[in-house]
């Protein structure tokens, strides 16, 4: 009985995230739509590239192939249906074709996926079991000195610039442990630009959970779970994690932008075969496909994830739920 | 007692205070501190170490370290406070507008807001360099269309939670009218966090503008902009690893100061019962 | 006689150099109801705390002895392995606010699971389901599987008390049960103290509330400065306190019942009128259910109920902070469409419930008490602070008119708050909870000037309060408030007699008349 209302409830709540996430997406692509509109040069030049870039037809055939597939691709109507025909092309995974490879702009993203989700991953975990140990140990006495020490070592993490720390490391690295500079994606290549990603991102993470540990070990619940006998371990793991965790989801999903905001910078340094270095790579190039590919792909996972999370906070912590249903 | 004085908040922020203000003055002073132009070639021998006679050494065309990083400061910083002030007014707004309008218009505001808080501003930034070209105005003006959202979301949260405050609410109900509830009761509760989330974010502006130069695609060399120097001295980073040092402290400086300054007022409105949120 | 239970002596608990506790020696003996009285900021939660080893980080404890003796013989309580040693087994801690202390993100099984594994029990369903009825829960399977977050306030005191009873304590130590609770909930848990002594329990309940204390103590220690200032058999020091400090508790707590004034009703249509008041929240049932309720001119009128009757969403509609779902609601003799808030404000004006909270912490006493004045552009700027200052002399704050909030102490808080309230001169004044903030020494001093200022400036007035005690000493009439309906409606000089409905009767109840006396 209570179980089946439990998974109604899961369910309900898994859909209306469905349902936010396809409506933000809806949104965000007006918006990217509104950029690429906006921005000098339209669809054919994203085709065609800038006027008389190509080398294989002359000046008058590329002007009458121009207006032809301008016809085509609708740019003599309205915006409302340019943009609609845009979202069908987009929805198809019909991005163009890249100018210097000539390959589907989706084949060679596609391709590079895998090197950035295991980069973006393996920093994700840095900063996350960073934040837990640090928070851990400065929460057991705020304002002792392991607490300083660490808040100290947290604001100078927050204020290297990732470009420093990464090519600092890298020389340093290279020359010290000799770390391969150059080469595939592998395990050999990853943890160094994985520890910049995971640094840059821990002390956000670390304050938050340390600020939710500490107000949460001094809550009643606490204490009273202290009175019945509870070891300061169950009592950190029992009793306190969960409620303490519920906020740090929301941060979970910022903390992926800022990480995907610094694999730009990590993965050009290291040369890591990822989506961004190809797209700062395509930027430099004025690869037009790739640059709005790559912008569709970013909004697509950040939109993803934060409805994901949200989800996943309402299905941890049914408080949450409660509130939103105007229960509580 | 010292440990309670670090935990006000205060020293941090005095801190803070300081090494933005030395980064300021250094900027401003620039001609005054540096015999050298930045702009001019040969002033000393191509990429000499730090000396006497030039403090932080030189670059690749003899151009003198120092005042590079000084004169550079200025582009920097102005650039900065610049977008921050058009962020911070425009966002604070619009938030208070959103929480004052309510119901309908509150929700789907609040779910903008989410989306675009949740965005990589250096994304956004990368994406409008690469439909209009590098340029630090580009980079800047990609910066803009994403940042102001942090402070109107900050904003219709605090307009929203200060409304419901027992003393805003026992204003109400003695008589209080709209712009005296403004005035007494949001306002105080509203600069803080406003302010902290003011440091906050130009510590972001700068290391995403300084990032996206030093990719190329921010200000261009040869201007002496710290992001350009970064970049040119990349090139040069097994031979003469100060060419990044140098701005590279410069940025990581003022970005300590502004995160300190944070960091140091949020403990201070924290003991004054003043939650910042995240 | 026995040897006590716990032995306590010189104890001492410092915060940087400066004493909470000092020099308190305390023996508590088996089957004796012991309770701790004292005023906040005497460090009667201090004490607790160092009962039950857990004084927060920077404090210092030190003790000559701390000595529990148990069945399986003494222990030293000197160090936090000895405490974790008898917590849950030989030292159970009752919580202030029940809904508070329990872990909100466990299930109740689970946590009655794991309070009996720390007992030393080896947990079963059986037993979960044995603990849960004990705790007055006829259906343990219904309450076990739900998030302790869901349960009620009432759900919540039974299983809070049930996990720290349940291994039979040889000390069972009770914080002050939070005003959160209603008057029943309250006599709930005194009758599960008594209960617990009965059985052979030293119990130790700390509190500022001597009508609690009068009803349920065998010895009573008062707490003052950090020192225990008296100690002895509850009869002798409640009748007879010696010590200053216990007199003005026990004074605090007494009925004002010379002063009740007399019944009086007056003329014309009244300053407030009520008809057939409806109100419903999304996803509740009705709050208010129709409710009608007339105030007269210079009339005081008293709403009594629990938690959770209606009383505040009722004065929450009544000063325009919420729109009735339906029904007639009349502010001298003008509904609030005809006339607007704005206007109607200026008649009605209220003492909220939070003194400290519901004063802009930003600005100055004299600041607050002219803002209605400014809010309503009510004469000139010098003759506003004029005023001003005019009504904190009156309240007793004459001198503190340059003080934030901050700066000053509830009590004084609460008389800002009262003086900003008349400041236009309203018809009608409206006191939400005035003194539950208040410590039980500083109440009679507000109940003292409101209800002379309501007679002085012959306004009428409506209280709102869960205390039987302060309606009586204030308002001509009481009306009771159960469910969203007005159950009672009587003089208040005629309730105890007349009283009839069954809520009355409970309220009245724990609320007894009379001198402290001996049980």
């Amino acid at each position: 009985m209570a179980d089946r209302r439990a998974w109604t409830r899961a369910a309900a709540v898994v859909a209306r995230g469905v349902a936010t996430a396809a409506g933000l997406l809806l949104v965000a692509s007006v918006l990217v739509f509104a950029l690429v509109r906006a921005a000098p040069g339209d669809a054919v030049d994203v085709e065609f590239g800038e006027s008389g870039a190509s080398a294989l037809l002359s000046p008058e055939e590329e002007a009458v192939a121009r207006a032809q597939r301008a016809r085509e691709l609708g740019l003599d109507r309205g915006v409302p249906e340019q943009y609609v025909r845009w979202l069908e092309r987009v929805v198809r995974l019909d991005l163009g074709t890249s100018f210097r490879t000539g390959r589907p702009v989706v084949d060679e993203i596609g391709e590079r996926l895998a090197a950035s989700a295991a980069l973006g991953g393996a920093g994700f975990l840095v900063a996350f079991a960073g934040a837990w140990l640090v928070a851990l140990l400065s929460a057991r006495r705020p304002g002792g000195p392991v607490d300083h020490a660490l808040r100290l070592l947290s604001l100078t993490a927050t204020a290297v610039p990732t470009f420093l720390l990464g090519s600092l490391g890298l020389r340093y690295a290279a020359e010290w442990v000799g770390y391969p500079v150059a080469g595939e994606a592998s395990w050999r290549r990853l943890w160094l630009p994985a520890l910049v990603l995971g640094v840059g991102a821990m002390p956000v993470v670390a304050r938050l959970l340390r600020a939710s540990l500490i107000s949460e070990y001094g809550r009643p619940y606490a204490l009273a779970a202290r009175a019945r006998g509870a070891s300061p371990a169950r009592l950190t793991f029992r009793h306190v994690t969960r409620p303490a965790f519920a906020p740090l989801l929301t941060l979970a999903g910022l903390t992926l932008s800022s990480l995907v905001a610094a694999s730009v910078i990590t993965e050009v340094i290291f040369s890591w075969p990822g989506v961004s270095e190809y797209a700062v790579a395509a930027i430099s190039a004025k690869d037009y496909p790739v640059v709005q590919a790559y912008l569709l792909l970013v909004v697509v996972v950040v939109v993803v994830v934060n409805r994901a999370v949200d989800v996943l906070q309402h299905l941890l912590d049914p408080r949450v739920a409660h509130a939103a249903e105007g229960v509580a | 007692m010292r440990a309670t004085r670090w935990g006000t908040g205060y020293g941090l922020f005095a801190v803070g205070v300081v090494l933005v203000g030395l980064v300021v003055a250094l900027a401003v002073a620039a001609p005054l501190i540096s015999r050298y132009d930045p702009a001019t070639q040969g002033v000393g021998p191509a990429l000499a170490g730090p000396s006497v006679e030039h403090w932080l050494g030189t670059d690749r065309f003899g151009r003198d370290l120092a005042a590079r990083v000084f004169h550079g400061g200025r582009t920097t910083l102005l650039a900065t406070a610049g977008a921050l002030a058009l962020v911070v007014s425009v966002g604070t707004l619009v938030g208070a507008a959103v929480a004052a309008l309510g119901s309908i218009v509150d929700r789907l505001a609040r779910q903008l807001f989410d989306l675009l808080v949740a965005f990589p501003v250096m994304v956004v930034a990368l994406a409008l360099v690469g439909l209009w070209g590098p340029s630090l105005g580009t980079a800047l003006a990609g910066v803009l269309i994403v940042l102001w959202a942090p402070f109107a979301r900050l904003s219709r949260s605090l307009v929203r939670t200060a409304l419901s405050e027992p003393s805003a609410v026992a204003a109400r109900a003695l008589g209080a009218g709209r712009w005296r509830l403004l005035r007494y009761e949001v306002w105080p509760r509203l600069r803080g966090p406003v302010l902290v989330l003011a440091a906050v974010e130009a510590a972001q502006l700068i290391g995403v503008v300084a990032g996206l130069s030093f990719l190329g695609l921010g200000a261009q060399p040869p201007s002496a902009e710290w992001g350009a120097m970064l970049q040119e001295g990349r090139a040069a980073l097994w031979s003469a690893p100060h060419l990044v040092l140098a701005p590279g402290i410069a940025v990581l400086a003022t970005v300590l100061g502004l995160t300190c300054m944070a960091e140091g007022l949020r403990d201070m409105l924290d003991r004054a019962g003043q939650a910042v949120p995240e | 006689m026995t040897a006590p239970v716990l032995s306590v002596s010189a104890l001492t608990v410092a915060y940087a150099e400066r004493p909470v506790l000092d020099g308190i020696d305390l023996d508590l003996s088996a089957g004796r109801v012991h309770v701790v009285l004292g005023a906040s900021g005497s460090g009667k939660s201090t004490l607790l705390r160092a009962l039950i080893g857990m004084v927060p980080a920077p404090g210092r404890v030190s003790a000559r002895r701390l000595l529990l003796r148990t069945a399986g013989g003494e222990i030293e309580l000197s160090t936090p392995d000895a405490w974790r040693r008898v917590h849950g087994r030989h030292v159970g801690l009752i919580a202030q606010d029940p809904a508070q202390a329990l872990t909100p993100l466990r299930r109740v099984a689970s946590l009655v699971r794991e309070a009996d594994r720390l007992a030393g029990g080896a947990p079963d369903r059986v037993r979960m389901e044995q603990v849960l009825r004990a705790a007055g829960f006829a259906d343990p399977g219904a309450v076990a599987s739900r998030y302790c977050f869901e349960l009620s306030g009432g759900m919540a005191q039974r299983l809070g008390v049930g996990l720290a009873v349940a291994p039979r304590p040889s000390v069972l130590l009770a914080d002050e049960p939070s005003t959160a609770l209603d008057g029943i909930a309250r006599a709930r848990l005194a009758a599960t103290l008594r209960e617990m002594a009965g059985g052979g329990t030293a119990v130790v309940l700390v509190t500022h509330d001597v009508a609690l204390a009068t009803g349920l103590a065998d010895d009573v220690t008062v707490l003052h400065d950090g020192r225990i200032v008296e100690a002895g058999s509850a009869a002798d020091v409640l009748a007879a306190p010696r010590h200053e400090a216990t007199r003005r508790l026990v004074d605090g707590a007494r009925p004002r019942t010379a002063a009740a004034p007399a019944t009086r009703r007056g003329t014309g249509a009244g300053v407030l009128s009520v008809r057939g008041l409806r109100k419903r929240y999304r996803g509740t049932g009705p709050v208010l259910d129709g409710v009608d309720l007339d105030v007269a001119d210079s009339e005081v009128v008293g709403i009594a109920g629990r938690s959770g009757a209606g009383k505040t969403t009722l004065l929450r509609c009544l000063i325009g902070l919420e729109r009735p779902d339906g029904g007639e609601l009349r502010i001298a003799g003008r509904t609030p469409a005809e006339a607007r808030w704005r206007p109607l404000r200026r008649l009605v004006q209220i003492v909220p419930q939070d003194p400290r909270a519901s004063l802009n912490p930003w600005r100055t006493a004299r600041e607050l008490a002219a803002d209605p004045l400014d809010a309503h552009r009510i004469g000139t700027r010098a003759q506003r602070r004029a005023r001003a200052d005019e009504l904190l002399d009156r309240v007793g704050l004459a001198g503190l008119a340059h003080r934030r909030p901050g700066e000053l102490s509830t009590g004084q808080c609460q008389r800002v708050a009262i003086a900003r309230a008349l400041a236009v001169r309203p018809r009608l004044l409206v006191a939400d909870e005035p003194v539950t903030a208040l410590d039980a020494p500083l109440r009679r001093g507000i109940l003292d000037l409101l209800g002379d200022l309501v007679r002085e400036q012959g306004m009428a007035a409506l209280v709102i309060s869960h205390d039987l005690y302060v309606l009586e000493a204030l308002c001509h009439r009481i009306a009771v408030l159960d469910a969203g309906r007005i159950v009672e409606d009587l003089p208040a000089a005629a309730i105890r007699d007349d009283g009839a409905h069954p809520l009355t009767r409970a309220l009245i109840a724990c609320h007894p008349t009379g001198e402290p006396h001996d049980r």
